[in-house]
C-alpha cells in the first residue's frame, strides 16, 4: 500500500477508535469515561478551560478558511 | 496569615502544549495563528491571578435555539461566501469573542467532577498518536506552505472536501454545536 494510503488509513483507524471509546463508555460506563466525563477532567484548571476553547475556535479557523 | 484571593501563578503542561502549538504557527507563518496562540498563553498565565468569582451560566447558553439559529446563520454565511472572504473571518472571530467572552466572565472555578472516574488515558493515547501522526506529516513537507502528497496532512486530506459550500455549511454548523457543548462545559460551575 503507498505511504498516502497508510497515511489516510491512520486518521481513519484513530477517528474509528474515538468513536469505538465512546461506544464502550456508554455500554460499560465503569470501564471507560466518557468524552464528557474527559472534557469536565481537562476543564479542571482554568488553563484547562481555556486550552480546550482555543483548539476548539482554532479548529474552526484552519479548516473553515482556505489556508 | 490570611490567604491570598488569587492562586499564585503556577506552569500548567496545557500552557506548554499552547506555546509548542504556537511555535509551529511560527514556522508556518500563519500570523493570526500565532497571535491567537500568544494571546491564549497570555490569557491562561493571567488567569489563576486576575480570575473574577464564580458566576453562573447565562441562561441564553442553556437554551437549544439560540445556538441552534446561530448555527443556520453561521452556515449560510460560511456557504455563501468564498473561503478567503473576510465576511468568513469576521463570522469567525465574533463566535470565537462571544465563547472566550462567556469562558472569561464565567470567572474562578471548574464544572462539576464528574465523580468516580474509570479510564481515561486510551481518550489522551489517541489524541496524542493523532497529534503525532499529524505533526510527522508536517514535518515530511518540503516547507510548511506545500503539502507532501505521500503523507498529507489532515488540512491536505479535508481541503478539497471543503471546497463545496453545502459541505462548509454543514462543517461550520457543526463546529457551532460542537462549540455550544464545549463552552457550557468550560463555563459551568459546581455549586
Amino acid at each position: 500500500m503507498p505511504a498516502r494510503g497508510l497515511t489516510i488509513l491512520g486518521y481513519a483507524a484513530l477517528a474509528a477508535l474515538l468513536v469505538g471509546a465512546e461506544l464502550v463508555a456508554r455500554w460499560r460506563p465503569d470501564a471507560m469515561a466518557s468524552a464528557s466525563a474527559v472534557l469536565r477532567g481537562v476543564c479542571r484548571t482554568r488553563a484547562g478551560q481555556l486550552s480546550l476553547l482555543l483548539w476548539w475556535w482554532w479548529l474552526g479557523w484552519h479548516f473553515l478558511l482556505a489556508s | 496569615m490570611p490567604a491570598p484571593d488569587h492562586p499564585r501563578f503556577r506552569p500548567s503542561p496545557a500552557l506548554g502544549v499552547v506555546v509548542l502549538a504556537g511555535a509551529v504557527h511560527v514556522a508556518r507563518r500563519n500570523l493570526v495563528d500565532v497571535l491567537v496562540f500568544l494571546l491564549a498563553a497570555v490569557l491562561m498565565a493571567l488567569a489563576p491571578t486576575r480570575d473574577r468569582a464564580p458566576r453562573p451560566l447565562p441562561r441564553w447558553l442553556e437554551r437549544p435555539w439560540p445556538v441552534a439559529g446561530a448555527a443556520v446563520v453561521l452556515a449560510t454565511v460560511v456557504a455563501l461566501s468564498p473561503r478567503t472572504s473576510a465576511v468568513v473571518e469576521a463570522a469567525l472571530g465574533v463566535v470565537g469573542v462571544a465563547a472566550l467572552a462567556v469562558t472569561l466572565l464565567a470567572g474562578r472555578g471548574a464544572p462539576a467532577a464528574p465523580g468516580r472516574s474509570p479510564r481515561t488515558w486510551p481518550w489522551a493515547v489517541v489524541v496524542l498518536v493523532g497529534c503525532l501522526l499529524e505533526l510527522a506529516n508536517f514535518l515530511t513537507q518540503p516547507d510548511p506552505q506545500t503539502d507532501n502528497p505521500a503523507h498529507p496532512t489532515l488540512s491536505a486530506l479535508v481541503d478539497p472536501l471543503l471546497d463545496d459550500g453545502w459541505v462548509r455549511a454543514v462543517a461550520a454548523g457543526a463546529w457551532l454545536l460542537l462549540g455550544w457543548w464545549v463552552v457550557r462545559t468550560v463555563a459551568e460551575r459546581d455549586g
